[in-house]
């Protein structure tokens, strides 16, 4: 089954000047994300699939598709274990 | 990946980095907007940073209160931030100041408590905390966060008065801040209460909200009633302080205040007690002196029933506030203890007029 990431509850970002602003309530911890960050981190709805947001990247930015899925699947691996984001298996929400 | 905690923001910081970022818009190109930008963004970031987890507490407070059908205006920083300012991480903001009627203030207080925030207030007497119209709470996590409910605005100046506070709810605003449904000051009340803030931070913190004036009066320029406004600085005998406010931010920032306005606050020849009040107040050459707060709210306090209500709680508070405040642990002393709030009282009135008695230059 595919899988979905959806960012957790435990924070709140802003998007300035087309960078994202991440706070983690859990930890007090903040993070900035340069415009290929806060992209990915945006289309982190619950809604698309790794693959999906690789294929965006690559219409957005000049990437390959294979890198753009290497970059996700890295940058996602450090969301999850910072519990900024979590994995649905579904877009019905179940986990 | 930075910790809030241990990144210790002040609002100097704040100021030097709006500052850089608007001589960065201003002069994009110019050598003093290039040096050190890195830095000043990543303070910006912090800001932003710390500003979106106390709203997150704000927009938890905000809701708990609309469950209880309880209605709020955001007051001050957290307003200034999501709607006035331009960008979030360009305010910055300590704490969280509410306006709330004075009949929920129980309710109120009860879900503050509920929400883990405790008071570190401990008023003259019980309700002392209507003199000021308003009381502090405090949870301490992450970071300290305070919340103020306020009934009315002030001090300085606590205008009380029901009507006067009724037109405050029926000016106010509606918007969303930290996601939520809520209200802010109309933009003339808003305008008064930051004239106000910048007079009571005259000498400390008032570059803060000389700034706030000049960002407002230019957000809302076309829709901002100067006759409105200039009404209700009449009436409520704050021509002074306002004419000082707007002076003050007009020669840093010169933001679009109509001639009339400066003119007609120019030409206002205030009462004798008007006058009185502000130069007593204006002429304390430091705020955090004892006594001066205090004489302050006496003097602004509005009428006499609660000037002598004030008076009283300030020489004779309770048991519990003396021990507190004097650290008596002995109780049979506490009775000698007011005889020595009596003499320094006293001593601090005498000084007081003899400074005002001997500094003519500054009745004028």
């Amino acid at each position: 089954m595919e899988r979905y990431p959806i960012k957790t509850t435990d924070n709140s970002h802003r998007v300035i000047d087309g960078e994202a602003i991440l706070v983690n309530f859990q930890d007090s911890f903040f993070y900035h994300l340069d415009s290929v960050g806060t992209f990915i981190w945006e289309h982190c709805d619950g809604r698309h699939t790794l693959a999906q947001i690789a294929a965006r990247l690559v219409e957005e930015y000049d990437v390959t598709l294979e890198k753009a899925l290497q970059d996700c699947r890295n940058f996602m691996e450090r969301l999850v274990e910072q519990g900024l984001v979590q994995w649905r298996l579904g877009p019905d929400g179940s986990r | 990946m930075v910790n809030l905690e241990a990144a210790q923001l002040a609002e100097n910081d704040w100021l030097q980095s709006l500052a850089h970022f608007t001589l960065q818009e201003a002069q994009p190109q110019s050598e003093i907007a290039q040096e050190d930008a890195k830095k000043w963004k990543a303070v910006r970031r912090q800001i932003a940073a710390r500003n979106l987890l106390l709203l997150e507490e704000l927009h938890r407070v905000l809701e708990e209160f609309d469950t209880a059908g309880i209605r709020v205006i955001v007051l001050k920083g957290a307003a200034l931030a999501e709607n006035i300012y331009p960008s979030l991480e360009l305010r910055f903001f300590g704490d969280i100041d509410l306006l709330i009627r004075r009949e929920v203030l129980p309710e109120v207080l009860k879900i503050l408590t509920d929400l883990g925030y405790a008071s570190e207030y401990l008023p003259l007497r019980p309700g002392g905390e209507d003199f000021q119209a308003h009381t502090a709470y405090v949870k301490h996590g992450v970071l300290p966060i305070v919340i103020e409910p306020h009934w009315a605005l002030g001090p300085p100046y606590p205008f009380t008065d029901r009507r006067y506070v009724e037109g405050l709810w029926q000016g106010a605003r509606k918007t969303k801040i930290a996601g939520v449904d809520t209200l802010v000051l109309g933009p003339e009340d808003f305008l008064l209460h930051l004239c106000l803030h910048l007079f009571k931070h005259r000498q400390e913190t008032w570059l803060t909200a000389a700034c706030d004036i000049a960002v407002l009066v230019r957000h809302y320029q076309a829709t901002l009633d100067w006759q409105a406004f200039m009404y209700r600085v009449k009436e409520l005998k704050t021509c002074l302080p306002v004419r000082f406010s707007l002076q003050k931010t007009f020669e840093l920032f010169q933001p679009p205040i109509p001639a009339f306005v400066m003119q007609q606050l120019g030409e206002h020849k205030p009462g004798f007690y008007e006058k009185l009040v502000f130069v007593l107040i204006n002429q304390q050459e430091d705020r955090n002196t004892r006594g001066a707060v205090s004489l302050e709210l006496f003097l602004t306090v509005p009428g006499i029933a609660r000037k002598i209500g004030y008076l009283w709680a300030m020489l004779v508070p309770s048991r519990e506030f003396m021990a507190n405040h004097y650290g008596i642990s002995n109780p049979n002393l506490i009775t000698a203890y007011y005889f020595l709030r009596l003499k320094e009282t006293l001593w601090l009135t005498v000084k007081g007029l003899f400074k005002l008695i001997f500094k003519p230059a500054l009745v004028r």
